[in-house]
């Protein structure tokens, strides 16, 4: 099977910082990848470079065999790449369902003309249901008309991913979906990944390994910039190294 | 010629007072001050008064003048502009505009609006090699000068100084390190103010004084700091000379163009280095 | 829907027939025009978030192609009318690929710039055609039934162009689009990652501000029978702020409620009181300071109250009666 994501030797420079050291990264498509590391090993970095946030100081980004370094966010999201972002980013002046809209009607032949998109009220009942289904399948139908702003932050959470749903990707990068979220809430997220895992490739990063590691089947651990170790979970978490890296901090997750 | 660069000189003097004070406020507390050339105007109509006391005494009148703008600044800044920090442009935009409002109405209030002449009060000339220069322009670039070097020194050696370009920096940083950074914008808010009635008071002689004179300016000081980078004081210097220089050449060879050219230079700044708030 | 929206056109057309009789034909037909204005602006400003300090660029550049257009090429007001919209739309199209990649301060600064030039422009450059400060009349033969020289008429077709713009720019606001420019106002980043090139609608809303403030500026050389650079002069842009920010920014009704309030103060205020701009000042203050949501927000804040507590005594009243 040929490879959804590669990327060869990518870097990123901040200034005298490297976040990001000649990584070497692939995805299968329908694979379901998992990134851990400590605080500052640059996987959001990563993330950003595969998405398109800011462009890559060295190295290129394969995506569907086609070579993306330099293809702005907007293609890339196209061309089925969806992201959350690690502090929950929805619109908070808009309504919930009014969040969907735009990911929505993306994929929609009669919605795509001109007339619809800048003159047709966008409360309309075939773009209404169809952001009404999404929100159903993260549960949150009920709250459709209200305000974002005032939803939770695990509600938000589950929007944003909902909005990175909608858009239906053919991977969908999640940067922490666990983080900020009581027991309660992450179950719900876990439950829905593991419905929704079977229609894409994803790629999670997360600091909560146990609460992953039954989902993922590749588990990669960044450490400063480079990828320390990439395989099987069980194995991963057993290498030296990457208990080494982990001593201390993130011990009893590591045991697991 | 020599005219030319003398004359670009004085208007980049002026432009500069009253920069500093623009470029600071907005460097430390990311306030677009509309309401800055305000003191500017203040200032001359001061000297205005003073000068009818002191008859003959410029630089007392002058001086007292830009001392009397000092407090008033200080309530301007503790009931307004403090206020105002971390609120959108849009509403420190009006806020500090209807501050100007309020203050040139009572300009009006208290002066009138008929425009006062103010002749220049050194009135000699210097005649070098056939050439003949009005002295007081001539002090007016020394004093900007002077000053110059004066502000390096005040902002690398006195504490406050230092503590005014970390802020510039970084202001919540240098919060953290327990210093309140509010006080000494207080500081540097006056200190701005009290320039930018300087300036006024050392123009109004060579220019024309009325109760609009400071919205005139404004959007010309707006273009120093622009292409001067804001919260940068040596760029500042630079900037107003430059474009202080563009204006007197442009004004010598099509007067009406002057303003016009400040704005097509800071178009152009923007362009290539955006500002981002 | 559909309902609504017709409701809401006869409401605003019929405000405006009210007021009337109570100020004068021609000072409410200046009302609606700066009425047009401010939703260009607003359109621009509350919408997208994006302060422009020179808007009045599109409104001069309307006023004078219309103008000049009637000066020397055709009589025919109305495509004098096109002709200045189509222009003021040609202006924002070409400026809006610099001016749009910018946000915030640089945003307003750079359109005050470029209005400073505008200004500039047909003052002394180009003053041969457009006789510089004093400006030049125009005279428009009548088109059809249409004598703009007539002041009724003049009202009447303004109060059309005023009802059409404001169902132009609903239809617009409440479309995918318009949810997608108030997106950008809030986070234009997350945006892009929705898969739209923010790029591209920044420019389309730019250059449709331009060109509804075009057709006001077609409509105020229309109007006065003459044009002189005060149109485009750039202190006048604060004018556009305050209306947006008395109303409520970010909703057409505020705008013309601004609008509406702003023209009043502005024209009535001085003959009344004479120290008027110290006043607007601490009126100003009072906005910024109080109430930030403007008179149209502060009216939706009080209506959604008044939902709530009627939803809330209706829950009350229901659980009494099952008990
Ligand atoms: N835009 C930026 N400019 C400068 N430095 C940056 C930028 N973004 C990230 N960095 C730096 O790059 C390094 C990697 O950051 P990154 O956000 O990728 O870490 P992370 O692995 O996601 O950490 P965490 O688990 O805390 O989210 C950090 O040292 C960070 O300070
Ligand atoms: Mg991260």
């Amino acid at each position: 099977m040929s490879d959804l994501i590669s990327t060869q030797d990518l870097t990123k420079r901040f200034d005298g910082l490297v976040a990001v050291n000649q990584v070497n990264f692939s995805l299968q498509e329908g694979q379901v990848a998992g990134i851990i590391g400590p605080n500052g090993s640059g996987k959001t970095t990563l993330f950003n470079l595969l998405s398109g946030f800011f462009p890559p100081s060295a190295g290129r980004i394969t995506f569907c065999g086609k070579d993306i370094t330099k293809i702005p966010p907007h293609k890339r999201v196209g061309m089925g790449m969806a992201r959350t972002f690690q502090l929950v980013s929805v619109f908070d002046s808009l309504t919930v369902w009014e969040n969907l809209v735009l990911s929505t009607i993306r994929f929609k032949r009669d919605q795509q003309s001109v007339q619809s998109f800048f003159f047709a009220p966008a409360r309309k009942r075939i773009v209404v249901d169809d952001c009404l289904k999404s929100l159903e399948l993260v549960g949150l139908e009920k709250k459709a008309s209200a305000r974002t702003s005032e939803l939770s932050y695990g509600e938000k959470r589950m929007l944003e991913i909902a909005i990175g749903l909608s858009l239906k990707p053919r991977v969908l990068l999640l940067d922490e979906p666990l983080s900020g979220l009581s027991d309660h809430e992450i179950g719900g997220v876990l439950d829905l990944i593991h419905r929704v895992k079977k229609n894409f490739a994803l790629v999670i990063i997360e600091h909560k390994i146990s609460k992953i590691v039954s989902v993922v089947k590749k588990l990669s651990v960044m450490n400063e910039g480079k990828i320390l170790c990439e395989g099987d979970p069980e194995q991963v978490l057993r290498d030296p190294a990457v208990r080494e890296c982990y001593w201390g901090k993130e011990e009893e997750n590591c045991s697991t | 010629m020599i005219h030319t660069i003398v004359y670009g000189f004085t208007i980049g003097a002026i432009l500069y007072f009253i920069a500093i004070g623009l470029s600071l406020t907005f460097g430390m507390m990311r306030v677009i001050n509309f309401a800055h050339t305000l003191t500017y105007t203040l200032g001359v109509y001061m000297l205005v008064s003073l000068g009818a006391l002191f008859k003959g005494y410029f630089v007392i009148a002058a001086m007292i003048a830009v001392v009397v703008v000092i407090p008033i600044s200080y309530l301007i800044e503790r009931c307004i502009i403090r206020r105002l920090y971390g609120e959108s442009l849009d509403h420190t935009f009006i806020a500090t505009f209807a501050i100007a409002l309020i203050g040139v109405d009572t300009i009006k209030w208290i002066w009138g609006v008929l425009p006062y002449p103010l002749s220049d009060p050194i009135g000699e000339y210097l005649t070098i090699g056939g050439l003949t220069l009005p002295i007081y322009r001539i002090v007016i670039v020394m004093i900007a000068i002077l000053l110059f070097i004066g502000l390096e020194f005040f902002f690398r050696k006195s504490i406050v100084g230092k503590i005014v370009v970390a802020a510039l920096e970084d202001r919540d940083g240098v919060g953290c390190l327990g210093i309140d950074v509010d006080h000494y914008f207080s500081i540097v808010f006056m200190m701005g103010s009290a320039l930018a009635a300087l300036g006024g008071v050392l123009y109004a002689p060579i220019s024309s004084v009325h109760p609009y004179m400071g919205l005139s300016i404004l959007l010309l000081c707006f273009a120093v700091v622009i292409v001067g980078g804001m919260g940068n004081l040596r760029g500042t210097f630079v900037s107003a000379l430059a474009l202080g220089m563009i204006m007197a050449v442009t004004a010598r060879y099509w007067s009406q163009g002057a303003e016009t050219m400040v704005f097509i230079v800071m178009a152009i700044v923007l362009i290539f280095r955006p500002i981002d708030i | 829907m559909r309902e609504r929206e017709l409701i809401a056109l006869l409401v605003i057309a019929g405000g405006f027939l009210l007021i009337t009789p109570v100020l004068s034909v021609n000072r409410v037909t200046d009302f609606m025009i700066f009425c047009i204005f401010a939703m260009s602006f607003d359109l621009l400003y509350g919408y997208m978030g994006r302060l422009s300090f020179g808007h009045l660029l599109f409104l001069g550049t309307g006023a004078y192609c219309s103008g000049l257009f009637l000066k020397y090429i055709s009589r025919n007001p109305m495509l004098a009318i096109i002709v200045g919209i189509l222009v003021a739309g040609l202006l924002g199209m070409l400026i809006g690929l610099i001016i749009v990649r910018t946000t915030g301060a640089c945003f307003a600064l750079i359109n005050l710039a470029f209005n400073h030039i505008g200004f500039f422009l047909v003052l002394s450059p180009l003053r041969r055609i457009t006789n510089g400060e004093d400006g030049f009349g125009i005279h428009a033969l009548p088109f059809g039934f249409l004598n703009f020289s007539s002041r009724t008429t003049m009202y009447w077709f303004v109060l059309i162009c005023l009802v059409l713009v404001f169902y132009l720019l609903k239809r617009v606001t409440s479309s995918p689009f318009g949810i997608l420019i108030r997106s950008i106002k809030e986070d234009e980043t997350r945006v892009k990652f929705l898969g739209y090139n923010t790029f591209f609608y920044k420019w389309v809303t730019f250059v449709l501000a331009g060109s509804v403030a075009g057709l006001a500026g077609t409509l105020t050389a229309l109007n006065y029978n003459y044009v002189n650079p005060n149109v485009m002069d750039v202190h006048g842009n604060v004018g556009a702020v305050f209306a947006c920010l008395i109303g409520g920014a970010g909703s057409l009704y505020g705008a013309v409620v601004g609008g509406v309030s702003y023209m009043v103060i502005s024209n009535y205020l001085p003959i009344y009181i004479q120290r008027w701009e110290m006043f607007l000042g601490f009126a100003l203050l009072m906005i910024i300071f109080r109430f930030q949501k403007g008179i149209w927000g502060y009216l939706q804040s009080v209506w959604e109250y008044v939902e709530r507590k009627k939803t809330v005594m209706k829950a009350i009243g229901v659980g009494a009666v099952k008990r």
